[in-house]
């Protein structure tokens, strides 16, 4: 199965600053991929640059198996058979629904539009002036015109950022299901870790204008190529340790570990890896270590507790939803699961 | 710029529009501004009516009277139509392309605007008119006659090529506006450049353009200056030999009515082609990219060159000419500067009155936004809808008969000023209010100050720079307006303007050429201020 996109050694600079550099990158077909990076990044122009609205320096864009970029080739965006999906979404203000949908389409397929705004639950909206919308509508508008003339792949550039707390959750699960069944290629660019991690595939994150990790989700999240990386995605504790084959000896007594490194190391913990115990008068067992509660921030479906272990480190514990700890409280920490450890920095 | 952009937003920022009762003194002070904006056409109707229905239908019905209209209406739609046709290209390739220079372009297209229209008209006569300079340089040629410049030719070319600017600008702040995105959206959809251009930019550009077409159509209505030196029978000037030739007044009033309903009818068509689509003004979340020219690039500066030479640079060199011609054949430089301070005195005044009047009526429709309110800034529209040359007539006919202490005194011809150029002290002065975002005077009344306080410390400062920029223009125009300077002006009251006038209509071209320069020298200062506030943002 050839590639949807394909980025090879990839280079864009402006004057002195290099926005993007050396990425490499690889959509599988009906692959939804997330770049994920902070701001500044270069994930905006990675995207970009597969749109055709930048002209990499270096490197080659391949879409659907057709070199659209690179020595001497640069196919203009509306050659390329991309659909995108823009951050304030770009409707036509002077055109209805209908007809922003229709736009791609020579000759104004009414058939097609029929599908694809009853593929984006837009069925009755197609007479709509796209102000007449609320914003989760604008959004699946966007999406439905972007599909319409059935991309190799569709850009989505930071797409839920215009949307409040509340809506973002609800329209990422639905924008998730209309890609599904469009069976569509997608690439879409987030600031936001918990939407790539939900909402992806793969993801791939852009840290300096470079791809330094690209895994699925799970894999990104509980291997983590760098310490940055590991920071990035989640939150994570950092102590430092011995590490000597899959043992892990540090202030939480022997853990297992994985990781390449060993002798002195530094081990990251999840916080939801750290188990906490309400130390009432007996004292702390084998493979705990004391801590005092620092704070307490509840969720609702699970709750983050700060601690300060009596050796000096200061760690957070993820925990249920149920009852927690005060500040103040003194609690045993053990660890229950496997620490990942990277060279001491 | 200065001229009402079409594509704000009308709401400030999310901020909804309060439903409370406007403080008594300032919808009394708004009440009369609009009371005063009223007055001209009020007395226009009761003084058309005089001689009854009988009377109205002999003017109005007059085989002649409907031609001289028709004539009308015909030159303020070539002009307009000529006048989109040069500035929306002009707009994208000085807003959009990689155009050499494009900066300095935008400049200098936007520079005619200084130049009044009867200047121009005077600088055509003189160089395309018979015995003008160009058949001075073709006569050894054996060129005998140049094609007739006087009428129809002459009179749409003057208008174009010194009324375009408006839609320039207008169209030029639309394109700002226009999201690059949804340019964008387009090319990944499929369409080209030039489709990209034609389906989605063009029409976002749609409400500039619109707003452009009517400033230079109601702008032709009312023209007066080109039409009478390049003897094309307008309504403006018909209504102005009937005022100067009969005693009888009533048919010069019923004249300026009929006037009156056709730039009505211009501003109802406006109104109907606004459609359903609602324009955002967002401002751009990412500069555009340049369209690359390649092999159009020279055929582009061809075009950019053509349209600076002949607005602007030039009318400033004939001027020149005549003017070292002049002093060369011991032409005496009359003084100038009695005729410059009374402009710039009279067009100060205008401007400070008008943006005075102008704050009470713009506060109460961006604070207190309701039907009431809304009708009180649609009225001081009046004054768009009121020819200079009308709108002079009625306050003479209403001085000579009601008001003979202020009959022939520069407060009524600053009253005229403040009427006709009301409306666009009250478009700038709304605009930079509604940038003002009501929360921050909340704020600041949160904070403890009273409400002139805020007014003073917060909203004045933020919503300053418009306020000025909206008396700098009503100065420019002020500087320019001639029909209601020639009959209202005091006995012996001279301003540049006039004495242009006084010399172009009698052919004394040397003679008109310093106080034209002057005068264009004078206006360029505004509206270098209103550029450079412009840049600013």
């Amino acid at each position: 199965m050839s590639a949807a996109v394909r980025l090879q050694g990839v280079g864009r600079s402006y004057g002195p600053v290099t926005a993007v550099r050396d990425v490499d990158l690889e959509v599988g077909r009906g692959e939804v991929l997330a770049l994920l990076g902070p701001s500044g990044c270069g994930k905006t122009t990675t995207l970009r640059l597969i749109a055709g609205f930048e002209a990499p320096d270096a490197g080659t864009v391949e879409v659907g198996g057709r070199t659209v970029a690179g020595p001497g080739i640069n196919v203009p965006p509306e050659k390329r058979r991309v659909g995108m999906v823009f951050q304030d979404y770009a409707l036509f203000p002077h055109l209805t629904v209908f007809q922003n949908v229709a736009y791609g389409l020579p000759g104004g397929k009414k058939a097609r539009v029929e599908e694809v705004l009853a593929l984006a639950h837009l069925e009755g909206l197609g007479g709509r002036m796209p102000h007449e919308l609320s914003g989760g509508q604008q959004q699946r508008v966007a999406l439905a015109r972007a599909l319409a003339p059935g991309p190799e792949v569709v850009l989505l550039d930071e797409p839920f950022s215009n949307l409040d707390a509340a809506l973002r959750v609800r329209v990422r699960a639905e924008m998730r299901d209309i890609l599904a069944d469009a069976g569509a290629t997608a690439v879409f660019v987030t600031h936001d870790q918990e939407e790539a991690l939900s909402l992806a595939d793969q993801v791939a994150v852009m840290m300096d204008g470079t791809v330094v990790q690209k895994a699925a989700p799970e894999v990104l999240y509980h291997n983590p190529a760098s310490r940055r990386i590991a920071e990035f995605v989640g939150e994570a504790n950092f102590i430092p340790g011995t590490h000597e084959n899959g043992r892990l000896s540090c202030v939480l007594g022997e853990v297992p570990a994985c990781g390449e490194c060993t002798g002195s190391v530094e081990a990251m913990l999840r916080p939801e890896a750290l188990r906490l115990r309400a130390l009432q008068n007996g004292g702390v067992a084998g493979g705990e270590a004391g801590a005092t509660v620092i704070s307490r921030e509840f969720y609702g479906h699970d709750q983050l507790i700060k601690l300060r272990l009596d050796s000096g480190p200061v760690l957070c514990s993820r925990l249920g939803g149920g009852p927690g700890f005060r500040p103040g409280e003194r609690v045993a920490v053990a660890v229950s699961g496997q620490a990942l450890v990277f060279p001491k920095p | 710029m200065a001229v009402p952009t079409a594509t704000r937003t009308e709401d400030g920022r999310g901020a909804k529009p309060r439903r409370r009762r406007p403080p008594l003194l300032l919808g009394g002070l708004a009440g009369l501004v609009v009371a005063a904006m009223a007055l001209p056409l009020v007395y226009l109707v009761v003084r058309a009516f005089e001689g009854g229905w009988e009377e109205i239908a002999e003017v109005v019905l007059d085989g002649d009277t409907l031609a001289v209209l028709g004539r009308s209406a015909l030159l303020a739609s070539v002009v307009t139509a000529a006048s989109v046709a040069i500035s929306v290209p002009l707009a994208w390739l000085t807003g959009r392309t990689d155009l050499p220079g494009r900066r300095a372009w935008a400049v200098l297209a936007a520079l005619p605007l200084v130049i009044p229209s009867y200047v121009g008209g005077f600088v055509l006569v003189s160089v395309l008119g018979p015995r003008g300079m160009l058949q001075g340089w073709l006569e050894p040629l054996g060129v005998e006659r140049l094609p007739e410049i006087y009428g129809f030719p002459g009179a749409a070319l003057a208008l174009t090529l010194f009324s375009y600017p408006y839609v320039f600008l207008t169209v030029r702040g639309a394109l700002r506006g226009v999201d690059p995105a949804m340019e964008e959206a387009a090319r990944s959809l499929g369409s080209g450049a030039w489709a990209t251009f034609a389906r989605v930019t063009l029409p976002q550009l749609r409400p500039g353009i619109v707003a452009g077409a009517l400033l230079v159509a109601l702008y032709c209505l009312s023209d007066f200056g080109v039409v009478s030196l390049l003897q094309y029978e307008s309504f403006s000037n018909e209504i102005y030999i009937q005022y100067r030739s009969a005693f009888d007044r009533t048919p010069a009033a019923i004249l300026a009515l009929m006037l009156v309903a056709l730039t009505i009818a211009v501003l109802f068509v406006e109104g109907r082609t606004r459609g359903r689509a609602r324009y955002h003004g967002n401002a751009a979340s990412r500069p555009a990219n340049t369209v690359a020219l390649g092999r159009w690039r020279l055929p582009a500066l061809l075009f950019c060159g053509g349209v600076v030479l002949f607005a602007l640079v030039a009318p400033v060199g004939v001027l020149g000419f005549w003017l070292a011609r002049g002093l060369a054949e011991g032409e005496p430089l009359r003084p100038l500067w009695n005729a410059a301070w009374s402009s710039i005195y009279a067009s100060g005044l205008a401007a400070a009155v008008t943006a005075l009047a102008a704050l009470p009526v713009a506060i109460l429709s961006v604070r207190f936004r309701g039907r009431v309110s809304g009708l009180v800034e649609k009225a001081t529209y009046l004054g768009y809808a009121l020819p200079g040359i009308v709108l002079a007539l009625s306050l003479v006919f209403f001085g000579a008969n009601y008001a003979p202490w202020a009959y022939q005194t520069l407060g009524l011809l600053v009253f005229a000023y403040a009427i006709h150029f009301l409306p666009q002290a009250v478009g700038t002065t709304r605009s930079a209010l509604l940038q003002v975002r009501p929360s921050v005077e909340e704020a600041a009344r949160g904070l403890g100050r009273g409400p002139a306080r805020v007014a003073a410390t917060v909203t004045a400062p933020l919503a300053g720079s418009g306020i000025l920029a909206g008396a700098a223009l009503v100065f420019l125009t002020t500087m320019k307006e001639l029909p209601a300077t020639l009959l209202l002006g005091p006995t012996g009251f001279e301003t540049l303007a006039t004495r242009i006038w006084g010399a172009t209509s009698e052919a004394f071209f040397a003679r008109a050429a310093a106080p034209a320069l002057l005068l264009i020298g004078i206006s360029a200062i505004p509206l270098y201020l209103l550029v450079i506030r412009e840049r600013a943002k």
